[in-house]
């Protein structure tokens, strides 16, 4: 166990080496200039070129580069060109908003995906399974900022039982805090269960018809204990992957749903920062985002022999 | 419903500004200067903000929504709307625009007189004054602040609005005298955008939480969340010293969202959003729209002169009949945008009355003018747009050109860039052929809005490679006009300028837009400013 867990830590150094280049040759190729954002159009072009220099801009690429991941080794991801703020201190206050939005967007997608996805494959071709497909296709082909808009107005304009956007700290009470984050939640929650409930139904009809399923029932096994303790856990691998691959995006940021609530979270925060060139806060949170990613499905795999026996060390030569 | 005296519930009505300004700006450009001697509490905006319904009352929030964010916290150097509409209210400037008029009076300035034969511009300022740390403000304060802008060093944007100052001489705590070669109209206007900063806090202000001496004191910023304000108690001008305890502006992207924001008074203000939104607006009760008229922003082209087809003249003049000018102001701009050859409005003093009909919309004129340029029906014709993504009406009006050109043969490409990328390529590579903007400064002295843009004045910034030698006589008159104070002399100067300008036509001026501001009915005392440099102190909530 000890050698899988430092093999897997150990792959992650490359991948992320090789993200810190692709990010910042991003920020070379991609056209546009902070200074002249900060500038404005109007500004005359010494000014804008005074502020390249201030910034090191002007210095050849592989020098910013280099520049760049000695700071990242020292932990300094720097600091925005325009607010002065660390990267770190962004994304301090940003990454609690986008997390408690991931969580309860999860939760709520988790909430109907699971008793969904295994109902229709328990009952497949039935009324509920045909009705959870077909509202998996509309969740899956609503799009988001759609939806969100229409619970902003549903429930903030017209009914008012909830904030029409914006966000409220928890040092301003737990329940305003949920009120604020309901609709995006919601919004959020039911675009993902729409993928999670068709990977759980598709994983559990794989289990229900495996044979090791039928001679559980053949043997006597009680239907519950069947589903339960035989079919759902295994089905539960690879929805698992999908879940932390879901949650991996979720805390990414989600761009269109924190900018619709305006959220102050993680995404708003880099898609600002991308419209901006503030290059120094893209790629310092693109490189948390890409690190979280990898973290992430880090746990993911580890968990795996402890979800399934097959794969615990000594037993499976697939991670090999 | 909170409204103003005399004011419409949407807003100021469009009959009420052209009586209003044209009686207002119809004085001479000596006005400028001899209005400037009139005190700050007996101006216009004052009388208009004065509430309708009652005495104003203190205490409060006022939470205002907009579009974007602050990106700085330096006064000198940040050029966002949103920028200026917040650090108007951190900050003293020398002068004001009176947003209901739009003349420029003295604000922190007590008055502005020239003298020395007219090579010094000495100006009084109040006692008492103090920054939000306590600070005194005197003379030297106001010389820092206007050395260190026109110092290349701090990299300013206004650096160019204050070029005609040789030196600033500080005669006592209140009194200094600012030199030039002779009389500088574009001064007082400029000092508009300048706000005066203690001279302890140095040059170095973007790193530092901004202390100025104005109605508000900064409290706090929060990246993509808010900025906050508070109440200065110790306000200097008792007449504008604030009534609301705070005010919090919270960045908003979707329109949509802002707006139900509004609708739902979980914001007290949605300030500038489409025009296209107003007349839904306008019909709930439970709201009040305010509109700034036509006058300051104009949709422009700016045509790359540099290289073809727009360095030839009749490419240009094609571009100047291409758009149907009515159509774009009914269809995208919800009717409240004035189709315009000029960067003035028939209101103002400068306007010229001959460009009125100088272009209109004209596809066979298009068709003429493209053929003698050499291009028989579109033929080796090679131009595109460049419009910046989330600006749609710069896209609609490139579309409505688009498509008269496609009427004669030749369809142009539309690029839509991400906004930092249109800015570095018109003023960096100039990788560009056409562009739409909205360039301000449509309503201020004719002297500031001949010399600062990048549209206008003949320098190296200049968006379309307009050199001084291209219109013969255009540098001389534009001259003329800001170094007099005879209003004919300046007319006729400025009359000339216009007309010179529709000869040659770097860059079409298309129409003016309005730009309208939303609150809700317990928001009182509410002007809304034509340039942006939005003052809140006299905005009141009615519990």
């Amino acid at each position: 166990m000890a050698r899988y867990l430092i093999w897997r830590a150990v792959s992650v150094i490359p991948t992320l080496a090789g993200i810190t280049v692709l990010v910042f040759l991003v920020t070379v190729f991609i056209p546009g200039d902070p200074a002249q954002v900060l500038a404005g159009a109007e500004a005359p072009p010494e000014v804008v070129a005074g502020l390249r220099h201030q910034w090191g801009l002007d210095q050849p690429v592989y020098v910013r580069y280099a520049v760049w991941v000695t700071n990242i080794a020292s932990g300094n991801l720097g600091e925005s060109y325009f607010s002065h703020q660390t990267v770190l201190r962004l994304v301090g206050r940003a990454f609690p908003v986008t997390l408690e939005l991931a969580v309860l967007s999860l939760l709520i997608a988790i909430l109907i995906a699971v008793p969904s996805g295994i109902i229709s494959a328990v009952k497949p071709s039935s009324w509920f399974d045909l009705g959870a497909t077909a509202a998996g296709f509309v969740g899956l082909s609503i799009p988001g900022f759609w939806l969100g808009i229409m619970l902003i107005y549903l429930f903030g304009a017209e009914l008012r039982w909830l904030p029409a956007g914006g966000f409220v700290p928890l040092s301003r009470g737990l329940g305003a805090n949920l009120r604020s984050m309901i609709l995006p939640a919601i919004a959020l929650g039911t675009f993902a269960s729409t993928q999670l409930m068709r990977y759980l139904r598709a994983g559990m009809l794989d289990v229900l018809n495996a044979d090791y399923i039928r001679t559980a029932r053949a043997k006597g096994v009680a239907a519950a204990a069947v589903l339960v303790r035989h079919a759902m856990r295994n089905a539960l691998i690879p929805f698992m992957t999908v879940l932390g691959v879901q949650m991996g995006y979720l805390l990414g940021g989600t761009v269109i749903t924190e900018s619709v609530f305006a959220l102050p979270g993680v995404g708003r925060l880099v898609l600002n920062a991308i419209l901006n060139r503030d290059y120094q806060v893209a790629v310092g949170i693109i490189l948390l985002i890409a690190a979280a990613f990898v973290l992430v499905n880090l746990v993911v795999d580890l968990l795996y022999p402890v979800l399934d026996p097959r794969v615990r060390l000594g037993q499976s030569t697939s991670w090999r | 419903m909170g409204t103003r005296p005399g004011e419409a519930e949407d807003g100021i009505s469009r009959r009420k500004f052209l009586s209003q300004a044209g009686l207002a700006i119809a004085g001479s450009a000596a006005a400028i200067t001899a209005e400037a001697l009139v005190p700050l509490g007996q101006s216009s905006a004052a009388s208009a903000a004065a509430p309708q319904g009652g005495q104003p009352q203190r205490g409060g929030t006022l939470t205002i929504s907009q579009s974007v964010d602050i990106n700085t916290l330096h006064p000198w150097t940040g050029t966002l709307n949103v920028w200026k509409v917040t650090k108007t209210n951190i900050y003293d400037q020398l002068s004001y625009q009176d947003p209901t008029t739009f003349q420029v009076r003295p604000k922190l300035a007590r008055s502005f007189v020239w003298t020395d034969s007219n090579t010094s511009l000495l100006v009084a300022l109040p006692s008492g004054v103090t920054f939000h740390n306590g600070e005194k403000l005197t003379a030297e304060d106001v010389k820092f602040t206007l050395d260190s802008i026109r110092d290349p060093k701090v990299g300013s944007w206004l650096r160019g609005f204050l070029a005609p100052i040789k030196d600033v001489q500080v005669l006592d705590a209140t009194h200094l005298k600012i030199k030039t070669e002779t009389i500088e109209n574009q001064l007082i206007p400029a000092f508009t955008y300048v706000d005066i900063v203690p001279r302890s806090m140095g040059t170095d202000l973007s790193k530092k939480n901004p202390i100025g001496s104005g109605p508000y004191k900064f409290a706090e910023w929060v990246p993509n969340d808010h900025v906050t304000l508070e109440r200065n108690p110790n306000y200097w001008n008792e007449a504008h010293a604030g009534h609301v305890d705070k005010i919090v502006f919270r960045p908003v992207t979707e329109l949509q969202t802002r707006i139900a924001q509004l609708l739902a008074g979980d914001v007290d203000m949605v300030y500038d959003f489409s025009l296209q939104e107003v007349p839904r607006l306008r019909a709930d009760k439970s709201v009040v729209v305010a509109v700034v008229p036509p006058a300051d922003q104009m949709f422009v082209v700016y045509l790359n002169m540099r290289k073809p087809p727009f360095n030839k003249l009749q490419m240009r003049q094609a571009m100047g009949w291409a758009l149907d000018r009515q159509g774009f102001v009914k269809n995208f701009l919800a009717g409240l945008g004035r189709p315009d050859n000029s960067p003035f409005t028939p209101q103002h003093w400068a306007f010229d009355p001959k460009t009125e009909t100088a272009y209109a919309y004209n596809p066979d004129n298009v068709a003429k003018l493209v053929e003698e340029a050499g291009y028989p029906k579109g033929r080796g014709l090679s131009f595109s747009f460049l419009v910046p993504s989330g600006y749609p009406e710069f896209k609609q009006l490139s579309t409505m050109v688009q498509a008269t050109f496609a009427s004669i043969g030749y369809r142009p490409a539309i690029e839509e860039v991400d906004i930092a990328q249109w800015a570095a390529r018109l003023n960096q590579t100039r990788d560009f052929f056409a562009a739409v903007d909205y360039p301000p400064r449509g309503s201020t002295d004719p002297a500031l809005t001949y010399s600062a843009g990048l549209l206008f004045p003949p320098n190296p910034a200049n968006v379309c490679g307009l050199t001084p030698e291209m219109i013969p006589g255009y540098v001389d008159e534009i001259r003329k006009g800001a170094t007099t104070l005879d209003r004919g002399a300046r007319k006729a100067a400025y009359f000339n300028v216009q007309e010179m300008w529709l000869e040659s036509l770097p860059g079409p001026i298309y129409c003016h837009r309005a730009t309208a501001h939303a609150h809700l009915s317990s928001v009182n005392g509410f002007v809304p400013h034509p340039a942006f440099q939005q003052s809140f102190a006299d905005v009141w909530i009615a519990r």
